[in-house]
């Protein structure tokens, strides 16, 4: 056997015996916590998801879906396929309880049905089940926003169970059920809790606003528009807030005084 | 030595005057634009989609200068012939080939620090969102780390390509040869999962065992992984980047044999 030969050859297994040896102390300490390939859900970009992540890119797959799904989201349903009327009389059959406000459409933003917005939910949590914020706001406009509790409640079910260390989704499931036994006292605090947070959804920050205008609260209602006003990233929720503080300082002329420090601050 | 380093001055010059800092321009140019989009798209999540898609770019970028440099760098001197001029003076093939491998996966390295300069300039040019985003993530101290692990895939792929641009016939082989591997090597925890579900005893450790040969990138995909709950990277940074130097060591040795033994 030539010198080269035998070099080689004993670099090989020299290099087998590290190979085998780290990886055996790697594969100890290593944690995946994705879900499998076959957890992923079949939609029609699939092969986009499976392309992501046949790059290790797990996160950036969950981007593109979140971005996906505000394009879906952000545009008012302006009609509607057969498909969608079938989905919609099956969720109406299984869910009872549910509002009946889905029965049409109108050219405003995040009304109508959106058949798939508890898939594009499940789509991100399958591809990044650590995309707490997105998972959120998918669960808060299920629940809130088009009534479909059930469908919200499937969602975080799943987040739960993927990820158990985030409790704001607890949060979340609490808020749903005091929404929907119409305890809006318990309501009330369980989202003045969410909104500490800097990724709640201004959704939630609407509706806490919404309920203390009820209780004629409006100092408080005052806050949270402010508090919106300054911390939301969004275009359209920050100018909807600018909107609702000005028709609440024109009903109440004295917390002008107030709003003005608000946002001075 | 002194040949190994004078080969890989003379490569890592080479790769400079030939196509990296067009890599740095394009992928500036591709992450300032990407980042006017997004801004538009996604405005709740802005910094965050910015920071994946240019870790990604990153090692993409990076991976089409490694795998496109490690094919070409000896094919080429061998078709041009220009081979002959180094191998007839005292340099032996060993030296000649580590030589190349070195001044190659440096050349890779620099291009990606320097995107990665470009992308945390990006990042932080956003001040008030990037102060959100750090209430999540330890960006200081994860960024680092994943271009070092992101640079340790490379250091493995270039191995590998070099390879398989001795092993195979032509170029385009080498290149389909390489990126299977670099595909396959993200679902390496996928198959560890196949396997333990489809075999049993003796056949599951020979079929695991066989499995070991293709490589886990995921151990160094730090960039998707950090974000775990309880992450536990910290604890196994040395000890994957040592698998990820058994690995490039076992190539390199591999097609040191195969180069010892081929003929011009």
């Amino acid at each position: 056997m030539k010198k080269t030969t035998q070099v080689s050859f004993i670099w090989l297994v020299l290099s087998l015996g590290v190979i085998f040896f780290f990886r055996w102390q790697v594969e100890a300490l290593f944690r995946w916590q994705y879900p499998r390939l076959t957890q992923l859900v079949p939609t029609p970009h699939f092969a986009t998801d499976l392309a992501l992540l046949s790059q290790g890119s797990h996160r950036l797959a969950a981007d593109i879906t979140y971005i996906q799904l505000l394009q879906y989201y952000g545009v008012p349903e302006q009609s509607h396929s057969h498909d969608d009327h079938e989905h919609h009389d099956h969720e109406h059959q299984n869910h009872k309880g549910r509002k009946e406000t889905t029965s049409g459409f109108s050219n405003h933003l995040g009304d109508g049905i959106y058949s798939q917005l508890l898939t594009y939910g499940k789509r991100i949590l399958r591809l990044d089940p650590f995309f707490n914020g997105a998972i959120l706001e998918v669960a808060g406009a299920l629940a809130f926003n088009i009534q479909r509790t059930e469908e919200a409640r499937e969602l975080l079910r799943e987040a739960i169970e993927r990820d158990p260390t985030f409790y704001r989704y607890r949060l979340y499931v609490a808020a749903i059920l005091f929404r929907q036994e119409g305890q809006d006292r318990k309501l009330l605090s369980v989202l003045e809790e969410a909104i500490q947070y800097s990724d709640c959804p201004p959704l939630l920050e609407n509706i806490l606003a919404n309920l203390y205008k009820k209780y004629g609260q409006f100092e408080d209602a005052l806050k949270v528009y402010g508090h919106m006003i300054k911390t939301v990233q969004e275009k359209n929720p920050r100018q909807d807030a600018q909107r609702n503080l000005v028709a609440l300082l024109h009903e109440h002329p004295k917390l002008v005084p107030l709003a003005e420090r608000l946002l001075q601050d | 030595m002194k040949a190994i380093l004078s080969i890989a001055k003379i490569t890592l010059i080479e790769q400079i005057r030939n196509r990296l800092y067009l890599v740095i321009l394009f992928f500036g140019a591709t992450i300032l634009v990407a980042s006017l989009l997004v801004g538009a798209l996604a405005p709740g999540y802005r910094v965050r989609v910015i920071f994946d898609l240019g870790l990604v770019a990153i090692e993409i970028f990076g991976l089409i200068t490694a795998v496109f440099g490690a094919v070409n760098l000896v094919l080429q001197e061998v078709e041009t012939k220009t081979i002959y001029l180094i191998l007839t003076r005292p340099v032996n093939r060993m030296s000649y080939l580590f030589g190349r491998f070195v001044g190659l996966i440096v050349a890779v390295a620099a291009t990606m620090v320097f995107m990665a300069l470009i992308h945390i300039l990006v990042i932080v040019f956003r001040p008030y969102q990037f102060q959100v985003f750090l209430e999540r993530v330890d960006f200081w101290h994860i960024y680092p780390l994943i271009i070092a692990m992101s640079i340790g895939k490379m250091f493995m792929t270039t191995a590998i390509a070099l390879f398989f641009s001795l092993f195979a016939t032509s170029s385009v082989s080498a290149l389909i040869f390489t990126v299977s591997f670099w595909v396959a090597g993200h679902f390496g925890t996928e198959l560890a999962f196949l396997i333990d579900t489809s075999f049993k005893g003796v056949a599951a450790i020979l079929v695991h065992f066989i499995s070991w040969i293709l490589p886990n990138f995921q151990y160094f995909n730090f960039r998707d992984i950090f974000s775990f709950p309880n992450f536990s990277g910290y604890q196994y940074v040395g000890k994957a980047w040592m698998y990820g130097v058994g690995y490039a060591s076992f190539f390199l040795a591999l097609s040191s044999f195969l180069f010892s033994k081929k003929e011009f």
